[in-house]
């Protein structure tokens, strides 16, 4: 099954580009394209964990599989559930 | 150098002509005053009140007898129990950087979290920044849905006993969205009663009811060309025991949190524009919602593949009519339609020179493409059905135009 993924974690802050504002693009577009698997790396300081779980949720996905990298970032892979 | 650019702009307005009417729909940015607002500024560059409002002579009296007049004037207009909790600064991105630079600076021994709206004007979320990395305060972009909302639900998780300070704009200045800022609020301060609330009131002044014993916040911007008072005036309400330092130093006379000397004549102006906006205030606002309408079906009656940018009815506030025109670079179509007489503007003011699609736009979750095709209409009471009309006239042939000469094609990459 195709995994689409995204990098959150070095997305540099100014006014047009911030992990909050690359999420939501990248939420919009897989929800359009109906991906069923995402994976998602991002810095609990931009995006704190409980959030992203709750954005992903009301866009449909659910949080399959969390793992916490060595520099402290977190991958959630999430799946569509209709 | 300087030639060269004075020569560009005036290839740029010759090509220009005599269109058969102008509309001006950049409101955004800046206005035309009426001519009451202009009147009333007058006498004050050199007829009364040309003094300086602190300094004890009669000009200076005059100076100060207005500045406390417009103060008493937009308390009212807001219910804020004290007109000193009125400050004047020089403009609503001044406003904001007080607020937030104010209150961060004041309390910078505190670090914690600041909060903003991933949607809010660039001078609430660079302060939030630059506060971030002078004082070591924590800042997290809110995301908001594909309307520009912010989910309350949401707010629950990241407001803590660590948070000192947020800000979420009342009316979006770009796709109109009406916060529900009162909502909000309560969120917040039943999770952690300290947080100062701040809001960017700016395009929601003189458009909705401002009742702050309703709203319950703490801080809010007002400013004055978004009501067709002259460049120049900006107002931050700040409630009684809320501690602020001044991020300009100098000499304080009648604003205690501001230094310099008020600009009274433009004061003056301000002051006319808010008795004007709030003169019939429900017909006016209803006026222009229905012209609103009238702009915004037609558009999309008669140009195809249109995105609109906000929310539909009652969530979009009465006088903002956003759209992508897809397959079409918004910088372009407002020339083309400046060539014809209608004056609008393209993404957002703090980055039209740039050719970056708007933040804002990007927030809600528009594509890099739809967010470049983006057009601002901003109306007011002074627009007539037939403003609507010429433009709606214009739009479509324009549209084509572009669109005929454009690298993206319809359906294409």
């Amino acid at each position: 099954m195709h995994v689409e993924e995204i990098d959150l974690r070095n997305v540099p802050a100014s006014c047009t580009s911030h992990p909050v504002i690359k999420l939501r693009g990248f939420i919009q577009s897989v929800v359009e394209r109906g991906i069923e698997k995402i994976k998602l790396f991002f810095k609990e300081e931009d995006i704190p964990r409980g959030i992203m779980e709750f954005i992903l949720r009301n866009y449909g996905y659910v949080v399959e599989e969390e793992q916490r990298l060595e520099d402290g970032s977190i991958v959630f892979t999430a799946g569509r559930r209709l | 150098m300087k030639m060269n650019l004075s020569r560009k702009v005036r290839e740029l307005l010759s090509v220009h002509g005599h269109p058969p009417r102008e509309v001006y729909f950049d409101l955004e940015n800046s206005g035309y005053l009426p001519g009451e607002v202009v009147e009333a500024m007058l006498p004050y560059f050199n007829k009364i009140g040309y003094g300086h409002p602190s300094i004890t002579h009669k000009p200076g009296w005059e100076a100060l007898e207005l500045v406390y007049e417009t103060k008493e004037l937009v308390a009212e207009t807001i219910n804020a129990e004290n007109p000193e909790s009125i400050v004047f600064t020089h403009s609503g991105t001044e406003a904001n950087n007080l607020a937030i630079l104010g209150y961060l600076t004041r309390n910078r021994g505190r670090k914690g979290k600041v909060l903003v709206s991933a949607v809010e004007h660039l001078s609430v979320i660079f302060p939030a920044q630059m506060a971030s990395e002078l004082f070591g305060f924590k800042v997290q972009l809110v995301p908001v849905d594909e309307h520009g909302f912010v989910d309350p639900e949401l707010l629950k998780y990241y407001v803590d006993k660590d948070t000192v300070f947020m800000s979420i704009q009342m009316v979006n200045h770009e796709i109109g969205t009406i916060q529900r800022i009162k909502e909000l609020v309560d969120v917040v301060k039943s999770i952690n009663p300290n947080i100062v609330f701040h809001t960017d009131a700016a395009d929601a002044y003189g458009w909705l009811q401002v009742d702050l014993k309703k709203l319950g916040v703490d801080m809010l911007t007002i400013s004055s060309h978004k009501i067709h008072g002259p460049r120049g005036v900006g107002v931050l309400y700040v409630r009684e025991g809320v501690d602020i330092e001044p991020p300009l130093k100098g000499q304080l006379s009648v604003e205690k949190y501001w230094p310099g000397v008020e600009n009274v004549p433009l004061i003056a102006g301000f002051k006319k524009a808010v008795e004007i906006m709030f003169r019939g205030f429900d017909s006016k606002v209803s006026y222009v919602k229905s012209l609103r309408d009238r702009l915004l079906n037609g558009i999309l009656n008669n140009v195809p593949d249109v995105l609109v940018n906000g929310p539909l009815g009652d969530s979009r506030v009465a006088n903002n009519v956003n759209v992508s025109f897809l397959y079409i670079e918004g910088e372009a179509l407002t020339v083309e339609l400046s060539t014809r007489g209608v004056y609008v503007s393209s993404g957002s003011a703090c980055t039209s020179r740039v050719l970056e699609p708007s933040h804002i736009l990007l927030a809600i979750g528009r594509k890099h493409e739809e967010a470049h095709g983006s057009i601002l209409f901003k109306l007011s009471q002074y627009h007539r059905q037939e403003d609507i009309d010429y433009a709606l006239e214009v739009i479509p042939g324009a549209v084509e135009r572009l669109r005929n000469i454009s690298a993206w094609k319809r359906g294409g990459g």
